[in-house]
């Protein structure tokens, strides 16, 4: 189990220095799936080595991928109304000029 | 039998499926495009929150699945709470309302969602939901908040909102896992019992509790915008309407408390206290709340502008609620639940008093409010009664949740040597707390002072009348009669497994 918590801390480690590196949206969003790698990496582990009666840890990773997707959605809805509104101000800046 | 069993446990979610039914039926005016206009989708969702409350009140207490939710009497507190935050900002929203353009019923039933999350959370016995709702809530206010921008620089401040959460939301996780690790088990209690057997019988966990607790920690600070992880908070306060603001100031950092207080105070219980050290996570959180409490007071004397000012003084009442809860005794829960409820009214007025300033101004320095009384006599004496009761004024409800959070933490540093660093935390919030009243007189008094500017277009609309008219009468009437609220915030204690003296 080492071996895994120690790769899970690594990558977690990775992908915490991604987000501060990085400045534009698609690279901390890569270092985001790094940190998830890592956390879900995590739970698999604890599941297959120390879980109770229940496989709460799969259970766990399920939620995780849930609310990732959820978070991915709104991500690609915001990035959707911020392009559009830079493509209506340019109309409107070209109005102006015409 | 068991069908009888199975309605008697729904029973016990009957407000929840209640605003669940209202977000459908908002949600459904929204898909099919029926027309309805912004005063009545407000007033059917004040109703529908109205609803909710009553049934909150009558739903009897206990368990609706076994170990994810579980019904308390501190959860009911902390769902009536939430609900009136809701109600206050759907009553606000409906008075500051000006896009017509956008439809308000998409609007409310992301509203209705961050309440239906949140109060969720409040029932939440398990690792696996307190982290489901707080990022189903988290999400709804990012939607919540991208929903009410139209200029192109605006939007990045949800993106921002989102980047933040994604990575507190990670943080969190990753100290659950080895939470999860050491326990084998998600939900609280469980958890509580495990890791102590754990802790009794191997010793060798030092370092792995000590990730989880600074992992946790550091996620929900991010998530709540606690120094030093401010910087985020600051911009939506600064950028987002006032009706949301006020949610977030008062519901959002409600919610992340209260994750705080089930995964520390129930689920590390056994992690408490100096001679846990290293693994001491009160001395912790102690640091926290005194980096929040010193620093948002330092901060806050810099500040030109209101909604600044206040962000800084909410990072302070954050601090003397931390407080209140580290103390780790019955009066500590107590008293950090009445403060999260009288701190609530004020913000919520104050919030409302901006709002109306804002309308005319268009803008939120501090010296558009100079001589508001010329404008207004009623909200020049509501603003100086909010602000007043913010920074702990005797007959004020602020007066007595400042002084029950230090006597609690007194009340801790009495108990043992190991504990007299209690001592300069108390010290510490009855200092800032001077310095907040000296900054905060000094602002009321320029509201009645003279001004050549002409006095400005003030219009009170119905719904902001019953805002003010709530907030600035619970204000004064749980200052001089806190006993009422007090004892309804006696039931966090009990549901936290503190013995009731």
């Amino acid at each position: 189990m080492f071996y895994y918590l120690s790769l899970a801390a690594a990558l977690f480690a990775i992908g915490l220095y991604g987000v501060f590196a990085r400045k534009n949206l698609p690279g901390k969003i890569v270092s985001f799936f790094i940190m998830y790698n890592a956390v879900i990496l995590n739970f698999a582990a604890f599941n297959r080595f120390v879980r109770g009666d229940a496989p709460i840890g799969l259970v766990f990773i399920v939620l995780i991928l849930v609310v990732f997707a959820c978070q991915l959605l709104c991500g690609g809805l915001l990035f959707r109304q911020w392009r559009s509104q830079i493509r209506e101000s340019e109309d409107n800046s070209l109005q102006i000029l015409k | 039998m068991g069908q009888v069993e199975q309605s008697l446990r729904l029973s016990l979610l009957l407000p929840e499926l209640a605003l669940f039914a209202l977000v459908l039926i908002l949600t459904g005016t929204f898909v099919l495009r029926l027309k309805i206009s912004h005063q009545l989708a407000g007033y059917l969702v004040m109703l529908g929150v109205l609803i909710t409350g009553v049934l909150v009140v009558m739903t009897r207490l206990g368990s609706p699945d076994g170990n994810l939710l579980v019904n308390d009497a501190g959860s009911r507190f902390f769902k009536l709470l939430f609900l009136v935050a809701t109600f206050l900002a759907v009553a606000m929203d409906m008075s500051f309302h000006k896009n017509v353009s956008k439809p308000s019923i998409s609007k409310y039933s992301l509203l209705m969602l961050v309440l239906l999350a949140m109060m969720f959370l409040s029932m939440s016995a398990s690792l696996l939901s307190i982290y489901l709702f707080l990022e189903l809530c988290t999400i709804s206010l990012i939607m919540l908040a991208s929903h009410q921008f139209d200029s192109n620089l605006a939007t990045k401040v949800p993106q921002k909102f989102l980047v933040i959460s994604v990575l507190s939301s990670l943080l969190i996780l990753f100290g659950f896992s080895f939470l999860y690790g050491l326990s084998g088990a998600a939900d609280l209690i469980m958890m509580k019992l495990q890791i102590a057997v754990v802790h009794i019988t191997q010793r060798q966990i030092g370092v792995i509790i000590l990730l989880a607790i600074a992992a946790i920690l550091s996620g929900l600070m991010l998530r709540g915008g606690m120094i030093p992880f401010n910087a985020w908070m600051h911009d939506l306060h600064k950028n987002l309407p006032i009706p949301t603001v006020a949610l977030i100031a008062t519901a959002l950092v409600s919610a992340v408390l209260l994750a705080f207080a089930k995964i520390f105070i129930n689920g590390l219980f056994a992690f408490y206290g100096p001679e846990m050290n290293p693994n001491d996570w009160g001395r912790l959180v102690a640091f926290v709340a005194f980096i929040n409490i010193v620093f948002g007071t330092v901060q806050m004397l810099r500040q030109k502008d209101i909604m600044s000012m206040l962000f800084f003084s909410n990072i302070v009442q954050v601090g003397f609620i931390l407080t209140g809860m580290i103390s780790m005794n019955q009066h500590g829960l107590q008293s950090a639940g009445f403060y999260l409820f009288s701190v609530m009214f004020s913000l919520a007025g104050i919030y409302a008093v901006i709002g109306l300033v804002r309308q005319s101004t268009n803008s939120t320095n501090l010296g558009d409010f100079k001589g508001l009384s010329k404008s207004s006599m009623p909200l020049a004496i509501l603003t100086t009664v909010y602000l007043m009761s913010l920074a702990g004024l005797p007959i004020l409800a602020g007066f007595v949740a400042k002084f029950s959070v230090i006597d609690a933490a007194l009340e801790t540093a009495a108990v043992d040597k190991l504990y007299h660093w209690m001592y300069l935390l108390a010290g510490a919030g009855i200092v800032c707390a001077a310095i907040m009243l000296f900054k905060f007189v000094k602002f009321s008094i320029a509201l009645f002072g003279r001004t050549e500017k002409s006095p400005l277009p003030i219009q009170f609309p119905a719904p902001l009348i019953a805002v003010f008219a709530i907030t600035a009468l619970a204000t004064l009437f749980f200052g001089i009669f806190p006993d009422a609220l007090l004892s309804l915030a006696s039931q966090i204690p009990q549901a936290f497994g503190f013995i009731i003296e």
